[in-house]
């Protein structure tokens, strides 16, 4: 790499740099820049070109250049104010020496944004026109009104087709983004995120598996995904590359579409101060309904008392008697959550002059979390540096360097006994989990434990007290990350411009995560202390030339290269058995074992790439590029790959020869691109390898290391190696059009189908185990995208007073597995549980339908249409009476005589597909109402439809506390007056049968532990009231008279404060796994979402 | 011509910049895996293969049998219902895999050939045996498995009866005993079972052809006769016994002890069958080392499916240094208490009582009876020996098979009418041999080849 590099570096080195001239006599420039309407426009960019001069505009539109007296010589010069949203718009002026000019602008709304430039990826740009894909553009003003400080999560209800879910409400929980639906298997299915040039880190690191329950994807706590280093209020704008041809550009990395993110930099003109501050509250949404009417016991008899310090253990299941009239009850759920406050402080200071700009912003984050208790609070600290410098007329040099101090500290959830809802949510409703240590003893006491023993201090308690979780145990993240650039851009001629950027990108995860002494997952006291170390160095050349023959006819061709080397480095060791009950350290531990994880990782790349665009008549852009990839994740048969693009999009109203800006149909865009991007496969899939892994007894926990009494073991890995790897490829064409209708495009409308198809997608072919091998890595299935994204965009009022704009957005996704070669299930790595889990299933071979990846896989009752054959009763599907006339999918009952409860379903012994994750549509309703110096803006997210196991009713319906248990020793029906949201048949239909502890939610199928998973899928479609804000701002003169600033900005805002959704879990809107699995639609006592309150103030200097 | 000449330098500045590094996609660490060691030898293949075969004998097929026989109760979600036999065709995957892959029949082999190659035939035998226990093993559980183009290439290996595979296996030990009279170092205290011990390996190659004849009893009672004169060469004296390794390492700790004490406390307790019906009428001396008492010197065992309540039931004498289950209780495999009761039976079952009875006394002194029987003979002979031998099988797999060949305890059905006879095929293998047979014509519930004969289970003691 390092070879690579230097050569560049030198190249920028070979240039001098010249001094420069001073003189007196200085020019000032200032003015308003407004709409149309009158409405004062802030942040336009208002820019001598010539002499490289430049402002921004402020709150009330104001904006001031001063020309240095040096270049003023009474020359007439071009100023051009831009904005985007507006026209463009240049008027000439005369500088005087020591003269004040006053210039006014008024913009006129330009919704479509022809004429901006757009960056399209890997250093090339182009024109809003001039795209044949769509375009998907977040600016800054949208990132900051979501008030979320995870950049990623602040996208979510942004743009058509484009799904984001945060894991969870707590402090730092990461955010998953999917964009245009899942198509690969093995990976995180994660967009590549690039800043100002450079691919950036946006991994979620999961404590490693094999360091023992409960460090694991289903356990644990939440992790933060790295793109949370960055401060949202740093960016400029963003582009979401959603389709293949759009993100072609990056070849065998773009495969899951890309985000490019450019940050914001000085201007020239007058030093520009901001302080913003913000305080946000954040409180839970919605929990699990809880039955508060039985109590502790078995069979409808409450426990016995036990007496202090006995350690007397009790039953785990709240079927005993009815609580006796005034017996106090708690509300496991929400008495472990609080209104989490976040404090958010930023400034920023920026400014320049003709040749060198500055941009410095720092902020502190710190959010306490909304978990009681002392470990939960997340924490950054970030600042930013970015300055570019003119060094001569034809090169520019730049640098952009961010610190990031990232710290959280987590608290324990999911399918883990250590876990803060797992305990409490199956606490008996007497039973007060708030006094968390034995008065008697000191040590931890939970409602199957609840008088601790002396010396009971390393004994299980079968589930840990909540309490006992928040306050004891520890789970921390300490990441120190930079990352930055240094570019140079350089004009050997007029027409061709060489630019050069280098980035690296350096991160330090320290964790600790520990469990205390009594935890019922290690009784002992477990310290799993681990190191994550991030590296990626970056660098992309690329030559633009720019030509134009004639003017019907230019263009530009590009040429570029880039090299990519990325490591990812483990260190983690984990220790047992705490000698002291603190601190949590290694040494504290009485064994440090093995398996520890010592690993690293190495991805190289080296590209090449080149791009040429054509345009016809100012009205017909063609644009034709190539990639070609080159990756030591390849297998040595397959080293290269070539992905291609191409676009073409005509403005057909300019051929019409109407006038813009006139009639109805304003303007018009008819689009249309192919391309392919690519997935690299993981590293290391092309040799056999040994292990030295644990081996596991089936899914239980226990495990014995292959290294046994001091002597080391080693056992022959189950991946069998595969030496023609390559990479996944998704070829993608999309059509659609850009429209805007009246008079200043008060109407504009866009929409785009795509048709997308993923081959030689990777996956682990299950190989029989009687081979030796259990997986190879095969190119082996075909998935399938096909959407449709419509959006409509509204400006009924533009008047000086007052401004309204709405939007509505419509898309839809249709995910498929066409087709995998070798098996009919492909199980996504990490994505559930035995029962159920996340899974590709190849089309039925029966019926062909299809389904989508991440289809929920796990057991279903028999159920008619299945050809399923029963003992007595024969095939259900042929014989008569049994499923005749029943629609398929109908749940079966027996009769009895199969030996079975009469009246009751059964048990199918196959894995059924039983639930789609996937909405059928998304949409969103946007408006900004703005009057006078108020602004009201508002967002409605809608997910309609998807699925959601919901794993938490399923393990409740077992212990008797959720609410749904409350019909127990009621006789009910099936399909009448219990069960109603599915069809029965079979020979037991309108049998009253008992439904209780023992027949149905215990003994019986009626729970997730006893009974198919299919029982508790649900839909979670949601509407949701995204964000609501109220904001005025002061920049009357008495505003700077009194505190000394220009302006001031309040702002109080809502984030998610209604949730409409069906869904009886906690919000819909939430993922079991982190953004490293992209398994969506599974529910097992993780934490739930926020809402939140913001108040933020901006102080403009 | 001053601007092509830049246009040159700027065009040989730009080929530099991207040429100069053809080893970058290449190399150490880059395109193989710096992870992961790629060669090992037999010793420390032996010692994964042991920790292997001791998580695949004393785990959840251990446990699940326990259930089945009902030596022990499940008493708590998956264990309640799977004691009543409600079991999929996932629940044993990882199990049925492991008979192969890495730790298995792959590894067992790279032994082989290996110890092979160095003319190590006493190390040679030892992996013979190792080979045995797993498929054997294999089996006995599930009946017909791939194992004759198991690991050899074959991309679907097929099945093969298991009356072929206990045939072959009879070969696989009688190579083995002779393998390990031959020369060579052998493992030595690398081998944490049995120390490399020559003796030992072959005793116990005995005790396990004595196993397999007495499994294909049920088919041909000639069988009875051949395991008598293995059993005969079997493990000679309990300080033979073949155990699993344990200690008191977290990595090393009694599977057990994992699962009953910091796993899963309360999804599995004591049987009352074993308790209640048979240890308890014995005033058996076994109690304390098998059971926790509830109050000092009281046992009870628990009813399948009944949820813990540990006033009622005992659980797992785990918390003692040197009760079954606790943290570096090296469980027993293959013993001579039970290869004594081998000889037991089998000489009932050939006519010759005296040297039943004899055994019988023989080995429950051993175990702390003080009082020899006398006079007992006919089925109440078999029944004493067997009811002896279910109590010494507590928490070994081989319970299973003893149970489907004498119906001696009378078990009672949990589920239908038949006492439980074989797993389900693991779904990986299911689902990715196009050679698997299915289920289906072996039935849910069904019975292996070995095994035709259903027990009457009516329950009554």
């Amino acid at each position: 790499m390092r070879t690579c590099l230097l050569s560049l570096v030198s190249m920028v080195g070979l240039v001098s740099l010249t001094s420069m001239a001073h003189a007196q006599q200085p020019v000032t420039i200032t003015g308003r820049v407004s709409s149309e309407g009158g409405t004062p426009l802030p942040y336009a960019d208002v820019r001598i070109p010539s002499l490289a001069l430049s402002a921004l505009s402020r709150d009330a539109g104001v904006y001031a250049i001063l020309v240095p007296g040096a270049r003023v010589t009474g020359q007439q010069v071009m100023l051009v104010a831009r904005l985007l949203g507006y026209k463009p718009e240049s008027v000439s002026v005369t500088l005087t020496p020591g003269a004040t000019v006053t210039q006014d602008f008024t913009l006129v709304a330009n919704p479509l944004q022809l004429g901006e430039v757009v960056v399209t990826g890997a250093g090339t740009v182009s024109e809003a026109e001039k795209l044949g894909n769509v375009r998907n553009t977040v600016d800054s003003s949208q990132i900051i009104r979501s008030d979320e400080s995870n950049i990623i999560e602040a996208l979510a209800g942004k743009a058509p087709n484009v799904q984001v879910t945060s894991q969870a409400g707590d402090a730092g929980a990461s955010s998953f983004i999917q964009i245009r639906g899942a198509n690969t298997i093995n990976g995180d299915g994660q967009p590549l995120i690039v800043v100002d040039g450079v691919p950036v880190d946006n991994s979620t690191q999961v404590l490693n598996p094999t360091l023992g329950n409960p460090s694991n994807n289903v356990g644990s706590t939440v992790e933060s995904n790295r793109g949370a280093d960055i401060n949202p209020y740093d960016i400029a704008s963003i582009e979401i590359l959603k389709g293949a041809s759009a993100a072609a550009i990056y070849g065998a990395r773009a495969g899951q579409g890309v985000i490019l993110i450019t940050t914001k930099s000085g201007q020239a003109g007058p030093t520009q101060t901001t302080f913003r501050t913000e305080v946000q509250s954040n409180n839970v949404t919605q929990g699990p309904a809880l039955q508060t009417t039985y109590g502790q016991g078995s069979e409808g008899v409450s426990v016995t008392p036990c007496a202090a310090g006995s350690g007397c253990r009790q039953t785990s299941g709240s079927w005993g008697a009815a609580l006796a009239p005034g017996t106090p009850t708690y509300d496991h759920f929400s008495e472990l959550f609080r209104a989490g406050f976040v404090t958010d402080n930023d400034l920023t200071v920026s400014g320049g002059d003709d040749r060198t700009t500055f941009y410095l912003d720092g902020e502190y984050l710190h959010n306490n979390g909304d978990i009681v208790g002392p470990n939960n609070h997340w924490q950054r600290s970030s600042v930013r540096l970015k300055g570019t410098e003119r060094v001569l007329s034809n090169l520019t040099l730049g640098g952009n360097v961010a610190y990031a101090d990232t710290r959280g500290a987590y608290v324990e959830r999911g399918s883990n006994v250590s876990g803060l809802l797992l305990g409490s949510l199956r606490s008996p409703p007497e039973f007060n989990d708030a006094n968390y240590l034995d008065p008697l003893t000191g040590t931890q006491r939970s409602f199957r434990y609840p008088d601790p023993a002396l010396g009971s201090n390393v004994l299980t308690r079968g589930y840990d007290n909540p309490f006992f979780v928040l306050n004891d145990d520890q789970a921390d993240s300490r990441v120190g990350r930079v990352f930055g650039n240094v570019n140079a851009s350089y004009l050997p001629f007029s027409w061709l411009n060489v630019a050069d950027v280098v980035g690296v990108d350096y991160s330090n995860d320290e964790r600790v995560e520990a469990l205390a002494q009594s935890s019922s997952a290690f009784p002992g006291g477990q310290v799993t202390s681990a190191d994550y170390k991030h590296l990626g160095i970056d660098q992309t050349l690329t030559a633009t030339a720019t030509y134009s023959v004639s003017p019907q006819f230019g263009g530009t061709l590009t040429f570029g290269q880039n090299l990519s080397s990325r490591s990812v480095r483990v260190l983690a060791d984990l220790g047992q058995t705490l000698i002291a009950p603190s601190p949590f350290t290694l040494q504290n531990t009485t064994t440090i074992s093995l398996p520890a994880n010592d690993s690293v990782a190495f991805v190289h790349d080296e590209a090449f790439f080149g791009q040429s665009t054509f345009d016809l008549w100012n009205q017909l852009y063609l644009t034709a590029g190539m990639r070609n990839d080159g990756s030591s994740t390849f297998g040595s048969a397959n080293p290269r790959r070539w992905f291609p693009k191409a676009s073409i999009a005509w403005e057909f109203t300019k051929a019409l020869g109407g006038g813009q800006g006139e009639g109805l149909l304003n303007y018009g865009k008819v689009r249309f691109a192919y391309g392919q991007t690519g997935t690299e496969p993981l590293p290391y899939q092309t040799l056999n390898v040994l292990s030295t892994s644990a081996i596991p007894d089936a899914g239980f926990g226990p495990f014995l290391s292959a290294t046994q009494g001091g002597l080391g073991g080693l056992y022959s890995g189950n991946v069998e190696g595969q030496d023609s790897l390559k990479p996944e490829v998704t070829t993608e064409w999309e059509v659609g059009g850009d429209f805007a209708l009246f008079h200043g495009q008060r109407v504009d409308l866009h929409y785009t189908y795509y048709h997308e198809q993923s081959t030689d997608v990777i996956f682990l072919l299950p190989l029989p185990p009687s081979t030796g091998f259990q997986y190879q890595a095969r190119n082996a299935a075909t998935i399938s995208n096909i959407g449709h994204e419509l959006s409509l965009n509204l400006r009924p009022i533009q008047t000086a007073s007052v401004d309204w704009s709405i939007s509505l957005s419509w898309a839809k996704n249709t995910n498929t597995v066409d087709a995998l070669q070798g098996t009919s299930v492909v199980l996504i790595p990490n994505a559930g549980f035995t029962d159920p889990q996340g899974a590709a299933l190849a089309p039925n071979a029966m019926t062909g339908q299809k389904y989508p990846l991440g289809e929920i896989y796990g057991s279903d009752f028999v159920r008619c249409g299945r050809g399923i054959v029963l003992p007595v009763y024969g095939n259900i599907d042929q014989n008569s009476g049994q499923c005749l006339g029943a629609p398929a999918g109908a749940v079966f009952l027996s009769d009895g005589k199969d030996g079975n409860p009469a009246g009751y379903p059964l048990l199918d012994n196959n894995y059924e597909p039983i639930g789609n994750p996937f909405p059928d549509w998304t949409g969103s309703i946007q408006t900004a109402i703005r009057i006078k110096k108020w602004t009201i803006t508002g967002l409605l997210d809608i997910k309609h439809g998807g699925q959601m196991w919901n794993g938490t009713k399923g393990a409740l319906s077992y212990f008797g506390t959720s609410a749904n248990t409350l019909v127990r020793g009621d006789t009910l029906v099936f399909g009448q007056s219990f069960y109603q949201q599915f069809t029965f048949a079979g020979p037991g239909v309108g049998m009253k049968v008992p439904i209780d502890q023992d027949n149905w939610f215990q003994g019986g199928l009626g729970s997730g532990f006893t009974g198919p998973s299919a029982q508790f899928i649900e839909n979670a479609g949601f509407v949701k009231l995204r964000e609501i804000a109220i904001a005025y701002s002061f920049d009357a003169p008495w505003v700077k008279r009194t505190f000394g600033f220009s302006a001031i900005d309040v702002r109080i805002s809502g984030r998610n404060l209604v949730t409409w959704t069906s869904y009886t879990g906690i919000d819909p809107e939430s993922t079991l796994f982190g953004a490293d699995v992209q398994q969506q639609g599974f529910d097992y006592f993780g934490t739930p979402q926020t809402r939140s309150f913001t108040v933020s103030l901006t102080l403009h200097h | 011509m001053r601007s092509s000449m830049r246009l040159v330098a700027i065009v040989a500045v730009l080929a530099l910049g991207s040429g100069a590094c053809s080893d970058f996609l290449t190399g150490n660490g880059i395109s193989n895996d710096p992870n992961a060691p790629t060669a090992a030898t037999r010793d420390q293949r032996l010692v994964a293969v042991e920790a292997a075969m001791d998580v695949q004998i004393t785990g959840d097929i251990a446990r699940s049998v326990c259930m089945f026989v009902q030596q022990c109760a499940g008493t708590d979600r998956q264990y309640a219902t799977r004691a009543k036999y409600n079991t999929t065709s996932s629940d044993f995957d990882t199990q049925f895999t492991q008979i192969w892959i890495g730790g298995g029949l792959v590894d067992m082999r790279a032994i082989q050939s290996d110890a092979q190659a160095a003319g190590d035939f006493v190390y040679e035998g030892i992996g013979q045996v190792l080979e045995v226990l797993d498929i054997g093993t294999g089996a006995d559980l599930w009946g017909d498995i791939p194992y004759s183009q198991a690991v050899s290439g074959a991309a679907d290996p097929m099945y093969d009866s298991q009356q072929s595979i206990y045939n072959a296996l009879l070969g696989v030990l009688s190579q083995a005993i002779t393998n390990l009279a031959g020369a060579g170092s052998g493992p030595g205290g690398v081998d944490l079972w049995y120390g490399g011990d020559k003796t030992k390996w072959t005793q116990l190659a005995h005790t396990l052809r004595a196993r397999i004849y007495l499994h294909l009893c049920e088919r041909d009672a000639t069988n009875y006769a051949k395991a008598l004169a293995e059993a005969k060469l079997g493990i000679a004296s309990s300080a033979n016994d073949f155990t699993t390794y344990q200690s008191s390492s977290p990595t090393e700790w009694n599977l057990w002890y994992q699962f009953d004490v910091v796993q899963r406390a309360g999804y599995i307790a004591a049987g009352a069958e074993l308790v209640d019906s048979i240890m308890n009428k014995r005033n058996d001396p076994r109690l304390a080392a098998y059971f926790a008492p509830i109050t000092p010197g009281v046992y009870h065992g628990a009813l399948e499916g009944q949820a813990f309540d540990p006033t009622l039931m005992s659980d797992f004498a785990a918390g003692r240094a040197s009760g079954a289950a606790a943290q570096s209780f090296r469980q027993p495999l293959a013993t001579w208490a039970e290869n004594e009761l081998m000889i037991a039976e089998a000489a009932y079952q050939t006519g010759d009582q005296v040297t039943a009875l004899g055994a019988l006394n023989t080995e429950e002194a051993a175990a702390g009876f003080t009082t020899p029987l006398v006079g007992v003979s006919g089925v109440a002979l078999l029944d004493s020996i067997m009811v002896e031998k279910y109590v010494v099988m507590f928490q070994n797999i081989e319970a299973w098979s003893d149970f489907k060949r004498e119906c001696v305890p009378d078990l009672a059905p949990q589920a239908g009418t038949q006492v439980i006879a074989r797993l389900f095929y693991g779904l990986t293998e299911q689902t990715a041999n196009t050679n698997a047979e299915s289920d289906l014509t072996n039935a849910p519930n069904g019975r292996n080849w070995n095994d035709p004969n259903p027990c009457p289970g009516t329950g009554a003691i």
